[in-house]
């Protein structure tokens, strides 16, 4: 296996951790998917850096690292903006940039959403736990050892594939996701929605709610106008998705994201389109949420949409029609 | 049996909305003929009490092929056949410093310290699923006697291997994590372990019991899972 050391982490950031698509074919023994938080902005920067989709890159939460760089080579950050800076200089986002030996990568803090990504030329290479190289903090499995990134760490990169490097591709504006403090996820009915009263569903389709301070990679609490049951919200514990919506007994909803527990107990009564999922996990503890309904053919055709954008580049960086 | 989308990438298909050995068996079955039939666009299933919830990539297929498939495999399925069961065999050392709400729960429930181990290792437990953390069984069968509310205040941590009861449920730690189970001992054996093969030590559809063993003992099967030596003792149907 091609392993080169590419850069060195001197300062970890507020939570660093490496991520690829995710840990398939493992939930039925209770094994979290993981996987990048806005799976589009991880794709996205590995296919500006001519990288599979799937390839492994970092998250940053909020207060992203500081690292250098041991090799000239290509980057690309994406998702929120983090204001990276390499050599203090500020750099754009959503677009691939040539570092050099010596160069430092910083970020100045959160200007819009709450996490970015790093994708490197060639992917991060770790060993594969279980399928993936995603890394599930709670079981110490995948990514650096199990857990986020330290000061001192040094990550090593795969092979690239890219031939002669670019300098610089940007993504038309049009691809670029905007990430709203006020937003608007679209939904599917989950399986319980019909548990809700009439007044409830239409309450939970037309009030804000607002994201807590519990917000992390597990899920999203929100909380707005209480919403009741026909009898009890709780269920005989059942599969739930990325991007479920529970409702706990309490009456607050919960948007499960990537490290969710496999199953649960509450009452799944929405589910966030997998186009919607990257808004989602860029919310900041206070921003608002409106949940919005569509048919599930709606989703799949905006999926699709969204999957089209990320094949167009992916296409184009490998075909050379993109230098 | 129902089937429903749980979002845009996964499906649910429900059978009856009961905890009970007969429903579970079948949401196994077809997790075992969906395996064989393999149809493309499935990326995985998740077995659970009474349903099984499929995951499949829409880019590749379509919902409502996926949902007159499954129906398809479904009505094709095998006679229910009595599906052997194997029992697992799990050593416990109880009380002593493992179990720190033994006694508590004893006095609780009204029975001696002897009583709650006695019950506790006298049932066999049927393994309906895993979930909540990696290698977490979700097991039925609990006496009665033995039910007990869960903490109010959840621990920060604890230990991989507690063995613990909350409510009408009883179950092992598969991995260090926060919890408010009432912990009345700890088996030394690991419930997961993702450089296995099978990282899961127990498969659902089976049956659990738990051994007691002496502090001693739990010292000498702790050293010998550490050598990677140790397999705990499996019984297969009609064997005594």
């Amino acid at each position: 296996m091609n392993k080169t050391p590419v850069c060195t982490v001197q300062k970890a950031g507020l939570f660093t951790t490496i991520q690829d698509t995710g840990r398939i074919g493992y939930q039925h023994l209770g094994v979290p998917a993981s996987g990048a938080m806005d799976m589009y902005a991880l794709q996205m920067g590995n296919a500006l850096c001519g990288n599979d989709l799937s390839a492994a890159g970092l998250e940053l939460t909020l207060m992203g690292p500081a690292l250098t760089f041991h090799e000239e080579t290509v980057i690309a950050v994406t998702g929120g903006n983090l204001q990276p800076q390499v050599n203090k200089e500020p750099i754009p986002m959503w677009a691939t940039r040539k570092v050099y030996v010596g160069d430092e990568l910083a970020f100045k803090g959160p200007a819009h959403g709450a996490r970015a990504y790093l994708c490197v030329a060639g992917g991060l290479e770790v060993p594969m736990v279980l399928g993936s190289r995603s890394t599930y903090t709670k079981a110490g499995i995948g990514g650096m050892e199990g857990r986020e990134l330290e000061g001192g760490d040094v990550l090593y990169r795969g092979t690239v594939h890219d031939g002669p490097r670019p300098f610089e591709r940007r993504l038309p504006k049009a691809s670029v996701p905007v990430y709203e403090k006020q937003q608007t996820l679209r939904v599917v009915a989950g399986p319980e929605f019909d548990t809700l009263t009439a007044e409830a569903g239409s309450r939970l389709l037309r009030e804000a709610y607002v994201v807590t301070q519990e917000a992390d990679r597990m899920g999203i609490r929100l909380e707005g106008p209480e919403v009741s049951f026909h009898h009890t919200g709780d269920i005989i514990s059942d599969g739930v998705a990325f991007g479920t919506v529970q409702l706990a007994s309490d009456g607050q909803p919960m948007i499960l994201m990537a490290d969710r527990q496999t199953t649960g107990g509450y009452a799944r009564v929405l589910n966030v389109i997998s186009a919607d999922l990257s808004k989602a996990a860029q919310l900041q503890p206070n921003a608002s949420v409106m949940f919005v309904q569509v048919t599930l053919e709606e989703a799949q055709i905006a999926f699709r949409q969204l999957h089209r954008s990320l094949e167009d580049v992916y296409f184009a960086v490998k075909n050379k029609k993109w230098r | 049996m129902d089937i429903v989308p749980i979002g845009d990438q996964a499906l649910s298909v429900q059978f009856e909305n009961v905890i009970s050995p007969s429903v579970n068996r079948k949401v196994h079955r077809l997790y075992e003929a969906l395996k064989k039939e393999q149809p493309a666009g499935i990326r995985e299933c998740v077995p659970s009490y009474r349903a099984l919830t499929v995951y499949y990539d829409p880019l590749q297929v379509q919902y409502e092929y996926l949902h007159d498939l499954i129906h398809h495999v479904f009505l094709r399925m095998d006679e229910e056949s009595e599906a052997s069961m194997n029992t697992y065999y799990l050593p416990v050392c109880y009380g002593a410093s493992f179990g720190q709400d033994i006694e508590r729960l004893a006095s609780e429930n009204e029975l001696s310290v002897d009583e709650v181990v006695e019950l506790h290792s006298s049932s066999s437990y049927f393994i309906y699923m895993l979930g909540f953390t990696p290698g977490f069984p979700y097991l039925g069968g609990l006496d009665e006697r033995l039910h007990t509310p869960r903490l109010e205040t959840p621990r920060a941590k604890v230990e991989a291997g507690s063995v613990g009861i909350a409510d009408a449920q009883t179950g092992v730690y598969s991995i260090d994590s926060p919890g408010g189970w009432n912990i009345i001992g700890k088996t030394p054996v690991s419930l997961f372990n993702a450089a296995n093969d099978e990282p899961a030590l127990l498969t659902p559809g089976h049956l659990l019991r738990f051994e007691p063993v002496e502090y001693k003992e739990y010292i000498e099967i702790e050293k010998s899972v550490n050598r990677g030596e140790y397999s705990i003792r499996v019984e297969e149907e009609g064997e005594t």
